[in-house]
């Protein structure tokens, strides 16, 4: 109303809606769904990679070839048919390396984002229920969380525990859970004070019905969007630690890997890292759009 | 040509919103004429279209709605037509408008003092000192006490009684002709809506300013029109004087309505609310809109639109737009 | 305590009584300054004592601050108070240990004012209605079910919309579907606050019919908080006038309607708007000047005194006048009418 207000008080030439074209307001709202359609293309190409990946990768990443390592695209001189994105150092073909590479990136991704999705949304219900005690001591140790380098946890996590699939979800889980408790935690402090709160306490509702039948629904649409977005962090972290050689280790393909191994010879043979580069880009360029999509989505003041 | 002695003259307005649901009607066919100088009523219930009759004065529909057909003569000039450079001009200057909610209205982060001062300069070419002086004649023109030391308040340090005499200062200081109050006293509580309306009576006399006031209490309607029109549905179903449409209201939404009111005394009787529901305004059914909850409906009030008939005198109209009255049809929509 | 000698002694355990309070308060701190000190209170409620009979209505009424919508949170112990005694049916609620509390809460319910906020939106409106039943472990799935389209009809909704979320209904069905939940569990008293504010005139009597309704038929207590007069005059039995935190009258509806005594409750019933216009312009109408004091400064002695009408003098700014008993269950607390007498 405030600016319907200042428009009567006289604002700025044309803040005329009436005078506002229709066309814009319609472009508007496609590139809105847009994004949600390429996030969801993209997201579901990655998916079924992961999961079809014998069915569709054209051959076995691990098998290696003296003589055909570091050949070039098809495309190029020098090129096979066999070998469309070209093979790497090994002469292990890139895009049968890159199609099996999904799935680290899915397994990692998904499970690390379900462990940390849930320690950190258990914690930050109950931090923000309880906000004056535990809320308090819970809130510190998230502080103390999200001030550490990623990197630098796990090198010290991975220090100790080692490497390897499991412990990789770990430390990604470890590093993440801090961002949905923070975000919980806020949600639930503002959901405890509406209306139908005290009236379910009224009602004769425990502490513990609350939290979960009617406060827990109300706060999940905006951990929902964060966990979209925690995609994109779960794969650049993921290639980022595998590159550093915390991560996966090798022969198991990974994006990550690719890169670090590709790097060494982006000199002779540009497309290892390329592809595998432009394979994280996609990734986590869809998972942006599809969580600012969702976030649009499910906030009822616009008209999506 | 309309006619020259009315301020403010809307003919056949129709401001339709176009949503996902369907096409809103939210304001269907509303023709109504402002005197200068008096006070005009416009009430309903929520979803009447109340709001949107004001905002449509001021062209400040927004999206997606659209002002669809109609024209709207301030001092017989179409407004419509306008370039919004002009429109500019004319809210606040000429047609200024007060809110409902106080809080949501004014900035919290400037002092109102800077507020008004804003609005003066945005329609004036004064200096920041003269502009000043005028706004603390305004806050004391609304009963403020201590003005001098109050334009330097934010609106926060007022209570809400006060928040909206703040409003109706910044809305007076840029000195319109006409006032548009959108049920500025809903938040209040009674005592203070008591004061508030005394107010602009008080403004009336003292500025002579012609005030169009939506409203869904009939009480208000009572204490502060010369004439009200009642809206249902997006049309004006009854208008005339107010002692007429509340004494001996002719339709039977307006009378329906009137008896729904606990009043005084009713203790020992039955109040008997009107059955059913306001009509989906995106599904219009033809015929009179009130029909489906009619008590005294005939055939043929659902055959086709209804007509406004004039059961008044030709200065005093007391128009109604129901078929229990066929007679006389209103044909200027001068006497409106 | 002069009002106990003239008050509440008669009344007191009176088995009529359903709700019995006495000297009730409730200070909330204010804190401020760089270190957070309690730099003041707001005595929303101070030392007020009434009773509630069985199966009446009785009403409460005044303007923001005086503290009516903290009293029903104080019956339902949703706030807790900070002194005072609160019986029910004879009972002490205050010393009722955490699991009979929740037992109470089936005798025990509320209204809430918003129908916008005070229904969870992504909780189907059967499953609200149900859920106090759920909560109070009352009774199993098939008799609950039974349960939520019984109440669903009585309040007037269509018991197949049971599936359907708050925002497909309107302000005055969602007000139903509150009290639907309030009745759910055959509750002795419901404390309505502020039941039809937010409502339309249509919506505003349908429901006031439903609360006169819950009396007759179903023969449950109701405390109803308003602002509106008119309504507040329709529906109860009793009504009560508070202002900053003190009752300031008490009377039978009728009585209090037609001869109010106290300049606070003569103002209130001067702003009540007419809808006779020709009356709307005659009539005498007592203006009170200023605005309501802040809760966090209330005047001294009688909290009315810096705006009433006939304002006496010191004694007015010296102490808090006592609740008086006029007769025929009528109660002001005001020097200038008890010292001229009825």
């Amino acid at each position: 109303m405030e600016e319907v207000q200042s428009k009567v008080m006289g604002g700025r030439q044309g803040d005329d809606p009436y005078a506002s074209p229709r066309w814009k307001q319609r472009l508007a709202k496609f590139s809105r769904n847009l994004k949600g359609i390429f996030g969801m293309l993209v997201i579901g190409a990655v998916l079924f990679c992961a999961i079809f990946s014998s069915l569709i990768a054209p051959q076995d990443p691990y098998t290696q070839s003296l003589e055909a390592r570091l050949a070039p695209p098809a495309w190029e001189k020098g090129g096979q048919k066999d070998h469309l994105l070209g093979t790497d150092h090994l002469g292990r073909d890139v895009l049968s390396r890159l199609i099996y590479g999904s799935r680290v990136s899915v397994i990692v991704g998904f499970s690390a984002i379900f462990v940390s999705g849930t320690i950190g949304v258990l914690l930050g219900l109950i931090a923000g229920y309880f906000s004056r005690i535990a809320g308090a001591i819970i809130m510190r140790i998230v502080d103390m969380f999200l001030s550490i380098p990623y990197v630098l946890m796990a090198i010290a996590v991975i220090a100790a525990i080692g490497t390897g699939l499991f412990n990789l979800i770990l430390v990604l889980a470890l590093t993440r859970w801090s961002h949905y408790a923070r975000i919980m935690n806020a949600t639930v402090i503002k959901i405890k004070e509406e209306e139908y709160i005290e009236a379910a306490r009224a009602r004769g509702n425990s502490s513990l019905r609350i939290m979960v039948r009617q406060i827990l629904p109300n706060a999940i649409p905006p951990i929902l969007v964060l966990a979209t977005l925690e995609l994109a962090f779960m794969i650049i972290m993921e290639a980022t630690l595998s590159f550093l050689g915390l991560g996966v280790q090798p022969p198991t393909p990974t994006w990550g890997l690719m890169s670090s191994e590709g790097r060494e010879y982006i000199t002779v043979a540009w497309w290892i890292i390329t592809f595998s580069g432009l394979a994280i880009v996609f990734t986590v360029l869809g998972a942006n759009l599809l969580g600012d999509w969702l976030r649009d989505i499910l906030d009822p003041r616009l008209k999506v | 040509m309309p006619a020259s002695q009315n301020i403010l003259e809307i003919q056949d307005l129709r401001t339709f919103f176009y949503t996902s649901r369907g096409v809103v009607k939210a304001v269907n066919n509303v023709s109504f004429a402002v005197k200068p100088g008096e006070i005009l009523g416009i009430a309903g219930e929520s979803g009447s279209g109340k709001t949107v009759v004001a905002l449509s004065i001021l062209r400040l529909i927004p999206f997606p709605g659209k002002i669809v057909s109609g024209e709207i003569f301030y001092k017989g000039e179409e407004l419509l037509r306008k370039p919004p450079s002009e429109m500019v001009k004319i809210r606040g200057a000429e047609i200024g408008m007060i809110f409902q909610d106080p809080m949501s209205s004014l900035n919290p982060v400037f002092t109102i003092g800077k507020q008004i001062v804003s609005a003066i300069q945005a329609h004036q070419k004064v200096s920041k000192e003269k502009a000043l002086e005028e706004a603390i004649r305004m806050v004391k023109a609304v009963n403020i006490p201590d003005p001098e030391r109050r334009v330097n308040a934010f609106q926060h340090e007022f209570s809400g009684g006060m928040k909206q005499r703040v409003m109706i200062a910044l809305a007076l200081s840029c000195h319109p002709r006409v006032l548009i109050a959108d049920n500025p006293t809903t938040a209040l509580d009674s005592t203070i809506q008591l004061q508030f309306l005394n107010l602009i009576l008080d403004l009336r006399k003292t500025y002579g300013m012609t005030i169009l006031y939506i409203t869904h209490d009939f009480g208000i309607a009572a204490k502060l029109c010369d004439r009200v029109a009642v809206l249902y549905a997006g049309e004006i179903i009854e208008i005339g004087s107010v002692f007429d449409v509340l004494k001996s209201p002719k339709h039977p939404y307006t009378r329906g309505l009137i008896d729904s009111y606990p009043t005084p005394g009713m203790r020992q009787k039955r109040i008997h609310p009107i059955e059913g529901k306001q009509p989906d305004l995106a599904f219009l059914p033809l015929g009179c809109r009130f029909a489906p909850r009619c008590k005294l409906v005939m055939p043929d009030c659902l055959a086709a639109d209804i007509e406004f008939f004039e059961t008044g005198t030709e200065e005093k109209g007391h128009g109604v737009r129901c078929l229990l009255y066929k007679g006389r049809k209103i044909e200027s929509r001068k006497s409106l | 305590m002069g009002f106990a000698a003239s008050y509440t002694k008669v009344e007191k355990l009176n088995p009529e009584n359903l709700f019995e309070v006495i000297d009730l308060s409730k200070f909330f701190p204010v804190y401020g300054g760089t270190f957070l000190k309690k730099i003041g209170e707001v005595r929303a409620v101070d030392g007020i004592s009434f009773q509630i009979q069985k199966r009446e209505i009785l009403g409460l009424v005044g303007e923001s601050g005086c503290g009516k919508s903290t009293v029903g949170r104080l019956l339902l112990r949703l706030i807790e108070p900070t002194t005072g005694t609160i019986l029910f049916e004879g009972q002490d609620l205050l010393a009722l240990p955490k699991q009979d509390l929740l037992k109470m809460r089936k005798e025990i319910q509320m209204v809430f004012q918003d129908p916008f906020s005070s229904l969870n939106p992504r909780v189907s409106v059967g499953q609200t209605i149900a859920d106090p039943l759920q909560s109070l472990k009352l009774e199993d799935h098939q008799a609950i079910e039974k349960r939520v389209r019984e109440m669903m009809t009585i309040v007037g909704l269509d018991p197949s919309l049971e599936r359907k979320y708050p925002h497909e209904f309107s302000g005055g069905d969602r007000q139903r579907i509150g009290i639907a939940a309030a009745l759910a569990v055959n509750p002795k008293f419901i404390f309505f606050d502020e039941p039809v504010s937010a409502l339309d005139v249509s919506a505003q009597a349908q429901i006031l019919n439903l609360i006169r309704y819950i009396r007759d038929e179903l023969e449950i207590t109701v405390l109803i908080v308003a602002h509106n007069l008119s309504v507040v005059e329709y529906v109860s039995d009793r009504v009560a006038v508070m202002y900053l935190g003190k009752i300031v009258e008490l009377a039978p509806t009728e009585l209090l309607y037609q001869t109010p005594r106290h300049p606070y409750t003569q103002a209130l019933m001067s702003a009540i708007p007419t809808l006779d216009p020709e009356e709307a312009r005659k009539r005498q109408e007592i203006v009170l000047r200023g605005e309501i004091p802040s809760p966090l400064n209330a005047p001294s002695g009688c909290k009315f005194h810096t705006r009433c009408q006939n304002f006496l003098g010191e004694v007015c700014v010296q102490k808090d006048p006592p609740l008086t008993d006029l007769g025929n269950g009528h109660f002001v607390a005001c020097y200038l009418v008890t010292s001229r007498g009825r």
